[in-house]
């Protein structure tokens, strides 16, 4: 008997084991760093380029590539510089000052394959290109930046040495676009803001987007949202007794009611192209139309915001996405569906019907070199989606011809189309 | 897992403590003759058979909005080698994707009611399953240290603690022609069983179970291609009519 | 109601702390007992070959446990305690284990809110679970019961509007009960059980006076 009392508590304590993930993004504050002086943005572009690892290859990889973001809030604009790395899709996302004659870096790093992170901390010094970038004197070929620095896990203070040495400029010879799902990434990667809300789309291209994949819906009183799965539930909103399909609600019920995971309020699209326009600098949206009807006013508000985003010198496109059958029917049914931009994920036959600027295809019908040279010679372009795994990526943007991949995981593209050479 | 499981459970295993403080006071019947499957104990017949179904959740992670349970066909079958060993085989049958697992074990009785085995089987899966229009193919190998821990109380009841390990040693995937590289631990997670076993109707035995599984890479969801490196929870009921 | 988070170890204590409608369940129950048939009813197997079907009718009370961290935005009123009421057939075969179904009613979710206007609203989220059980005996009057299956949620919203929305969900089951016979066939009792309707993660820890009837046997 005491026997099977202990088994039995030994399962009690086995089975309440607690297996919840998270990824919270430490606490950065630096002393030094909080009291150094605003970089001067001449400082910028020099630092963008390919680095490589000379200590802490052994976790990130063997190179990183840098690359300058912005997040614009009226007349504040935040800077960050990302570093992209190879080994289980990790980053850095930093932000940049100058102290003295020299630039720290401060920020923390990610794995996006698993949870892991931590506090990164870098400096350039002097007079290892500080001085030259600080002044805009562009460097010459015995120059090289150093960037120095350390890094930690989860909340403790970076003790692990790291250096990068720059190698060669990001690659830009041809175009690609890099478009994160779902805004920027979806709930369960555990990125500090929720998948389709407002905060993820500020964040998009600090994880390397160029653009960006949002999912649309309609409330029961037509207002169009941004929000994947057909119904409230689990998995994208805290508790709140609201279940069932996300159309069966008003936007006044969602709005009060509902909260993602995060914390966040379920966006309209206004709220979302808005702050792709004013507050980013991503150059594509994808509307993946998620709701069966007419979508007549979806394009309304895709021609607003284009409008207004060239009536302020911003490069966007936003298409409306179809992917099936019955909003392409739609679609046809508009009088000038030809001159709407468009992504069709179907037939090559349905891209022509509707005059798709992009045909998108899965990635797992292979690469279909043939039907996208096709594309091009009609002038079209193709985006494949959507590519998480690192070696299909690779194997894609090096032996596909797309002009652009969606992916749960930005970072990892953008790492291999900036490496290339 | 999540809070209601871990309420629910702890329900559960206060239950099965309470059965043991209220001691359950009957004739006691010795275990001889008595079919199971899951109880670790030396085999009293050469072979030993059930048949029945699994059920398995799973994780938001996986399937996002398609929370759903997977059921499979479920068939064990023991042999007896000799003395305290046996062999143990089971099928995991969904049509277009299966898992096979043998492996011996070895029982050994602690005391009159206590009993252990130890064993170790080695799973192979496949499935070939057509996702959105494309084949899509897929192999594995796995193995699965496991220890039992087997308590018998009185009236024919039979409980036992299953603890595996699961390790993956290989995973062949394609999409169409493409080449998936599903990235995996060898040490891919561990599982726990709770199994109940007792005669139902007639002469047949029942086989009451429930497995935690946490792993990074479940093969039922090979086809997903997920790239997370976590342990994600997959609860599983077993039910299965000892033959 | 106030609503709070509650912890396991405590939460049985906690209930009959701060739910003056499930204190009287067990005076009622005693006060039955106290009129009841010795010998009589049972759930343990009476001879081989002796099978029977017998009917659990329940009633009583929930408590579901509800999680501050998630409703705090709303800064809701939440009703803590709703109504529970279950039927359940179970075959009794000639061994210890028997196997059945069940279904009934009951709110897991009941909160009122005020937003930032004034204006007032209503969340209810019931259910209707669908679930294949087994049980044991483990005396003549204590039996213990899991079981899965599905619940049928319905949430009813009353807020700028009504609306009334479904879901399916997988779920499970676990019990306790206690029947005290009051004839050969027919005892009355009270069930400890939890029902968790697992996708939208509503779990539900009731008290329940039971009513339990072999009405067939061969």
């Amino acid at each position: 008997m005491k026997i099977s009392i202990t088994i039995l508590f030994a399962c009690l304590i086995s089975f309440s084991c607690k297996r919840n993930f998270e990824a919270p993004v430490p606490d950065t504050h630096w002393d030094l760093f909080e009291s150094a002086e605003k970089l001067p943005s001449v400082a910028r572009p020099g630092i963008e380029g390919i680095y490589n690892f000379q200590q802490g290859s052994d976790v990130f990889g063997l190179a990183a590539a840098a690359k300058w973001s912005y997040s614009a809030n009226g007349n504040d604009t935040i800077y960050h510089l990302s570093l992209f790395c190879e080994k289980e899709v990790s980053y850095f996302i930093l932000e940049g000052k100058k102290s003295g004659d020299s630039i720290l870096l401060n920020g923390y790093w990610r794995k996006m394959v698993n949870t892991e992170t931590g506090i990164a901390r870098f400096t350039i010094a002097s007079v290892n290109g500080a001085r030259k970038l600080l002044n805009g004197i562009p460097l010459g070929s015995d120059d090289s930046i150093v960037l120095d620095g350390k890094y930690g896990n989860g909340p403790a203070m970076p003790d692990q040495s790291l250096r990068l040495k720059y190698n060669r400029p990001l690659y830009k010879a041809k175009p690609l676009q890099i478009v994160a799902h779902r805004g920027g990434g979806s709930t369960a990667d555990l990125l500090p803001a929720s998948e389709n809300s407002v905060a993820m789309i500020n964040m998009a291209s600090r994880y390397g987007a160029t653009g960006i994949e949002i999912d649309v819906r309609t409330t029961s009183d037509k207002v169009f949202v941004l929000f994947h799965d057909a119904t409230l539930n689990e998995r994208l909103i805290r508790k709140n007794g609201l279940l069932g399909p996300i159309e069966n609600y008003s936007y006044d019920q969602l709005y009060t009611l509902v909260r993602l995971k995060q914390g966040e309020r379920i966006p309209t699209l206004k709220e979302a192209l808005h702050t792709v326009v004013y507050n980013t600098a991503l150059e594509y949206v994808w509307l993946d139309t998620k709701f069966t009807g007419p979508i007549d006013e979806l394009v309304k508000m895709q021609r607003q915001f284009m409008q207004e985003a060239a009536a302020i010198g911003r490069q966007l496109e936003i298409t409306i996405g179809i992917p099936d059958q019955q909003v392409l029917n739609n679609f046809l049914a508009l009088p000038d569906h030809n001159n709407i931009p468009s992504v069709c994920e179907l037939t090559p036959d349905d891209v022509v019907a509707a005059n798709s600027r992009i045909w998108a295809p899965r990635w797992t019908l292979g690469l279909q070199n043939e039907q996208v040279q096709q594309m091009h010679a009609q002038g079209r372009k193709a985006y494949v989606w959507t590519l998480d795994v690192p070696q299909n990526v690779f194997e894609y943007m090096n032996q596909g011809e797309f002009d652009g991949i969606l992916s749960n995981y930005p970072s990892i593209v953008a790492y291999y189309y900036y490496a290339k050479q | 897992m999540n809070h209601s499981y871990r309420k629910g459970f702890q329900l559960v295993l206060f239950f099965f403590l309470l059965a043991g403080l209220i001691g359950i006071k009957a004739q006691d019947i010795p275990i001889d003759h008595q079919k199971r499957i899951f109880f670790p104990y030396p085999m009293d017949r050469k072979w030993s058979t059930s048949v029945g179904f699994t059920g398995t959740t799973m994780p938001y992670e996986i399937t996002e909005e398609l929370h759903f349970r997977m059921p499979a066909g479920d068939v064990h079958i023991l042999r007896r080698l000799k003395n305290k060993w046996y062999l143990d085989g089971h099928l995991s049958l969904q049509g277009l994707q299966n898992l096979a697992t043998l492996g011996p074990r070895i029982a050994i009785p602690v005391t009159d009611r206590l009993s252990m085995a130890a064993g170790n089987d080695i799973g192979f899966w496949f499935g070939i399953i057509n996702v959105q229009g494309v084949k899509t193919k897929g192999t594995g190998w796995q193995n699965y240290p496991n220890l039992s821990f087997g308590y018998r109380f009185n009236k024919r009841i039979l409980v036992t603690l299953k603890a595996e390990s699961i390790m993956n040693i290989g995973i062949n995937t394609h999409a169409g022609d493409i080449k998936v590289t599903t990235d995996y631990r060898l040490f891919s997670g561990s599982a726990y069983t709770l199994a109940l076993e007792q005669p139902f109707y007639g002469k047949k035995s029942l086989t009451l179970a429930f497995r935690a599984i946490y792993t990074n890479f479940y093969w039922q969801t090979w086809t997903l291609f997920e790239p997370y490196d976590r342990n994600l929870f997959f609860p599983q009921i077993i039910v299965g009519i000892i033959l | 109601m106030v609503y709070y988070q509650t912890t396991h170890p405590s939460l049985l204590i906690t209930i009959m702390l701060n739910s003056k409608h499930i204190i009287l369940l067990p005076f009622f129950l005693w006060s039955i007992c106290a009129f009841a048939q010795p010998g009589g009813f049972t759930s343990e197997p009476v001879k081989r070959g002796a099978y029977s079907f017998v009917v659990y009718v329940s009633g009583g009370l929930g408590h579901y446990p509800a999680y501050s961290k998630d409703l705090a935005y709303l800064d809701p009123k939440i009703q803590n305690v709703n109504p529970v009421s279950t039927i359940r057939i179970m075959w009794h075969p000639d061994h210890l284990v028997k196997v059945g179904l069940e279904t009934g009613y009951l709110t897991f979710l009941n909160y009122t809110l005020t937003d930032s206007a004034g204006q007032r609203g209503k969340v209810l989220l019931n259910a209707t679970p669908l679930l294949v059980e087994w049980t044991m005996a483990l005396t003549k009057r204590f039996n213990v019961f899991a079981g899965s299956g599905v619940y049928f949620l319905t949430t009813n919203l009353d807020y700028k509007g009504k609306t009334r929305s479904k879901k399916i969900s997988v779920g499970w089951m676990a019990a306790a009960s206690y029947i005290q016979p009051l004839s050969k066939n027919m005892g009355l009792g009270a069930e400890l059980k939890w029902l968790d309707a697992a996708e939208s993660r509503d779990g539900t820890i009731c008290l329940q006076l039971q009513w339990v009837w072999r009405f067939w046997k061969w």
